[in-house]
């Protein structure tokens, strides 16, 4: 009688355990997928800045031909791109970002002064890139930050959590543009 | 042994359950690449896009879609194009190798939207040129069926030739001015009305082909006739469903 009972209470003990150790399982490989698929989400963000910032010294040659003395707007737009190049956190990378935002709208708000620089074909064309690579940046900015939504939910809803203090896995910060910046370099087309 | 043979025929019926839903769900979902919300295009223009479309997507795998619509509710016409193009799922999942025009007349927007994976070809650039040589001028005129026409015409014939694959319908190379003219050929209509009365034809002499007809007749009748000028233009094969693909902001937008 007494056997039993201890057999009992040693299955139920068990079967606890396995359970916990399944869910801890199950739980650690959510996170980890999560926390891949945010990274992933960030090169991709990561890409298609470069693309845009790539995009600046032929912009900046083209420009320079017909306004030669906006200096201090050529050497703003520098300083924020070695800004960016010096930044290694996601963090500083995207304050480096906003700041050549704002030196690139400066720029194009410039351009609106020279008709002849507007008619130029390549000039055109550039515009064209540099609407496109904007539009990928909010894309894949928007991807990003739905990405970092769920993975910040998950890591702080109870019990969940347990596993990812365990993993060293903190809220993330979204990629928000200011309001400035996400306007001024709306290409106008007319 | 009763057990596992219903379990069997249980899985094998959901199986058939499953595969039936699916062809159902991408019969219903295939041979549309034109959603003209808008009501800009005559049937003939479809026809022509159609054609186009189809002996593009034949040879490069690629996939395309334009749609028009009344109103953007609002949102800014880059937005709506992202969504709308994963809504759809144009091109190949894994390739990503889709391609959108999007027009909305009512807002004097258009948008092309280039899939990932056509990136490489259709870069930003080139698209924006595309634009403004061959769909806002007519745009401004409110030549809407002519700008899509022109427009598609030279996305695809540069992105093939980007791509160096040859259609040999659609010709390459350098874009002549009105690709309308060499594409909408009258002998491609006679051609699909011959076909299709040889295999009415064929159809009458035996008895099960003539009930065929008999039936598809009271069918298309019943149907409305609006759609029969359609289903003459799929003859040469109609499309496949859209693979799943992704686009991620790449194209051109425009206004006029």
């Amino acid at each position: 009688m007494n056997n039993k009972k201890l057999w009992i209470t040693l299955g139920v003990i068990a079967l606890f355990i396995i359970g916990s150790i399944s869910w801890y399982i199950g739980t650690y490989n959510k996170l980890i997928t999560m926390d891949e698929s945010v990274n992933e989400k960030w090169a991709q963000v990561e890409n298609v800045m470069q693309r845009r910032y790539d995009l600046i010294p032929n912009l900046i040659n083209t420009v320079k031909g017909y306004a030669k003395h906006e200096k201090e707007i050529f050497e703003n737009i520098a300083e924020s791109r070695a800004k960016l190049a010096g930044a290694s956190s996601a963090k500083d990378k995207m304050q480096a970002a906003q700041g050549i935002e704002g030196a690139l709208s400066r720029l194009l708000v410039v351009v609106e002064n020279y008709p002849n620089l507007k008619a130029n074909e390549n000039f055109t064309k550039l515009m064209d890139e540099l609407a496109g690579s904007e539009n990928r940046l909010t894309v894949e900015r928007q991807r990003y930050n739905l990405s970092i939504k769920g993975y910040n939910i998950a890591i702080r809803k109870f019990p969940t959590s347990i596993v990812a203090n365990q993993l060293g896995y903190e809220k993330k910060d979204m990629f928000q543009m200011e309001e400035k910046a996400k306007e001024a370099p709306k290409v106008n087309f007319n | 042994m009763l057990k596992r043979l219903s379990n069997y025929s249980l899985t094998k019926i959901a199986v058939i359950c499953a595969i039936s839903l699916l062809t159902s769900l991408s019969f219903s979902y295939s041979a549309e690449r034109i959603f003209d919300q808008a009501g800009i295009l005559e049937p003939k223009h479809t026809l022509v896009l159609n054609r186009m479309i189809g002996e593009w997507e034949e040879k490069t795998k690629h996939q395309m879609a334009i749609v028009t619509v009344k109103s953007l509710n609002g949102q800014e016409i880059e937005d709506y194009a992202v969504k709308k193009f994963e809504e759809l799922g144009i091109g190949r999942s894994g390739e990503n190798d889709g391609l959108m025009l999007l027009v909305a007349p009512n807002e004097r927007r258009l948008r092309i939207e280039v899939g990932y994976g056509l990136e490489q070809y259709l870069n930003d650039g080139l698209v924006g040129t595309i634009r403004d040589n061959y769909i806002i001028p007519h745009f401004k005129n409110n030549d809407f069926a002519t700008g899509i026409l022109q427009g598609t015409y030279a996305l695809l014939v540069k992105q093939a030739e980007m791509e160096g694959i040859e259609l040999p319908q659609l010709g390459a190379g350098e874009l002549p001015a009105s690709p309308t003219t060499k594409v909408a050929t009258t002998n491609e209509n006679m051609v699909g009305a011959f076909i299709f009365i040889i295999i009415i034809l064929i159809l009458l002499k035996s008895k099960t082909g003539r009930s065929v007809l008999m039936w598809s007749l009271l069918a298309s009748t019943m149907g409305g006739g609006s759609h029969r000028s359609n289903n003459f233009g799929s003859f040469g094969g109609g499309f496949g469903g859209f693979g799943g693909g992704l686009s991620g902001g790449g194209g051109a937008s425009g206004r006029w």
